[in-house]
């Protein structure tokens, strides 16, 4: 068996087996690509409702409180904040009450309801706003690139580094199974040489200029 | 022959891979703690000795700092060109191991990650915020709710004193010692590590805002960060 053949036989069979893993790292390669255009991981939904303003939502307040919360919204007493919560809880629909909240500058309060910030909602006591954001994570995609960037770490990186080897040896096997015209002292050559000159080309453009 | 002397070359390339892996791990393990911007070295240093793997003087060593990274006199470096918006270096070689254990002090879960928290002098983020100067260099611990974090590569989380309305916060740069776990944004959190001013660049406080809510002064005014070495988030 010559060794062409030998090579023919690998291409074929390592072409097969990392064909998945090939696909799942291209989606994904793409995906974290664009890191500073969007949340590869989650997809986030806002939706904005008026609930009305602490003065309108608060129970109990007396009619001298009520007038003062008019005139200041933000003006929420310590010892009012449990009942804002709960009446903004209760305002949007959540049948538990949050986690945690805290307000992110004065006209911002934070109230998260389930595990993390999957579900937050911004309260904006100025203008009794409120905006509910929910996140979760991409189908499919966020599991590509659990793989991709190697999250899980452990036993993966070693995965990870056989599937390089594999793809380091389909590279290498491909360019000697056509010859002739096809193969390196044609077109072959030709397009791996732009192959190689693209990234070279890159690099003292982009990095050694 | 010629099959027997492929099989050969392909069994030698994997065992060049797995050599060279080796190297590069004891290289990280040996290269010891990375000169950080600290002011005063007084204070005990958390182990840092993962810390990018860079040696002196290697060309990691020379690369530019990563964003809210500070250079050896304690001033930032220029704007980097070669890291995340976020300034997220290290990461690669954080650990992303999380401990589960229940919090004494609330009876809550709570997840640890990095080294366990010391007894470091406990610091209200007011206090640090207002006298940055007074514990640059110094190892802390803070304590606050998560108001935003890194989503992307998980390198920092930003705490905010519990009650506190100003919207006020302290970023807390996890990697390379841990990565912050996802999701940890409006929960509670503890974090022992070095207290730290750095120069934020254009580039990094522009995305701070836009992305993550988080104001960051404009140089020449520095920003107070922690390099952490641990944290609990509750």
């Amino acid at each position: 068996m010559s060794v062409r053949r030998h090579l023919v036989a690998w291409h074929r069979d390592l072409g097969y087996l990392a064909c998945g893993l090939t696909v799942a790292y291209a989606v994904s390669g793409v995906a974290v690509n664009h890191e500073e255009h969007w949340d590869y991981n989650r997809a986030t939904r806002r939706e904005a409702r008026t609930i009305g303003a602490p003065a309108v939502i608060l129970p109990g307040l007396t009619e001298q409180r009520r007038r003062e919360l008019d005139a200041a919204p933000t003006a929420v007493a310590d010892a009012e904040l449990p009942a804002l919560i709960d009446a903004v809880t209760a305002r949007v629909g959540r049948p538990a009450p949050p986690h945690n909240a805290f307000f992110r500058g004065p006209d911002a309060m934070h109230l998260y309801y389930a595990s993390g910030d999957s579900d937050e909602v911004v309260y904006h006591p100025r203008s009794g706003r409120a905006e509910l954001i929910r996140r979760r994570d991409r189908w499919l995609l966020r599991d590509l690139n659990y793989l991709h960037l190697n999250e899980g770490r452990g036993l993966w990186t070693y995965v990870a580094d056989a599937y390089a080897v594999v793809l380091a040896t389909l590279a290498l096997t491909g360019i000697f199974i056509a010859r002739g015209r096809r193969g390196l002292r044609g077109r072959g050559g030709l397009l791996l040489a732009l192959g190689l000159v693209v990234p070279l080309v890159a690099l003292l453009v982009l990095r050694h200029r | 022959m010629s099959a027997r002397f492929l099989h050969l070359v392909l069994a030698l390339s994997l065992l060049a891979g797995c050599e060279a892996r080796a190297r590069a791990g004891s290289s990280a393990t040996a290269a010891g703690p990375v000169e950080l911007a600290v002011a005063s070295a007084a204070a005990p240093q958390p182990d840092t000795s993962r810390d990018c793997g860079a040696q002196p003087g290697s060309d990691r060593d020379r690369a530019a700092p990563s964003c809210g990274q500070a250079t050896v006199d304690g001033r930032a470096a220029a704007e980097p060109a070669a890291c995340g918006a976020c300034g997220a270096d290290g990461v690669s070689l954080a650990s992303d191991r999380v401990e589960r254990d229940i919090d004494p002090a609330t009876g809550r879960e709570l997840e640890r990650v990095g080294a366990r928290l010391g007894d470091a002098p406990r610091v209200a983020l007011p206090e640090l915020l207002a006298r940055p100067e007074a514990f640059t260099g110094k190892t802390i611990r803070i304590e606050g709710d998560v108001a935003a974090m890194c989503h992307h590569r998980r390198a920092w989380f930003a705490l905010q004193q519990v009650g506190d309305r100003q919207g006020r916060t302290v970023r807390v740069i996890g990697a390379p010692a841990f990565l912050v776990p996802p999701g940890a944004v409006g929960r509670r959190a503890r974090a022992e590590g070095i207290v730290e001013l750095v120069d934020v660049p254009a580039r990094t406080r522009a995305h701070l805002a836009t992305e993550h809510g988080l104001e960051e002064p404009p140089p020449p005014e520095r920003v107070v960060v922690l390099r952490a070495a641990g944290a609990e988030f509750i």
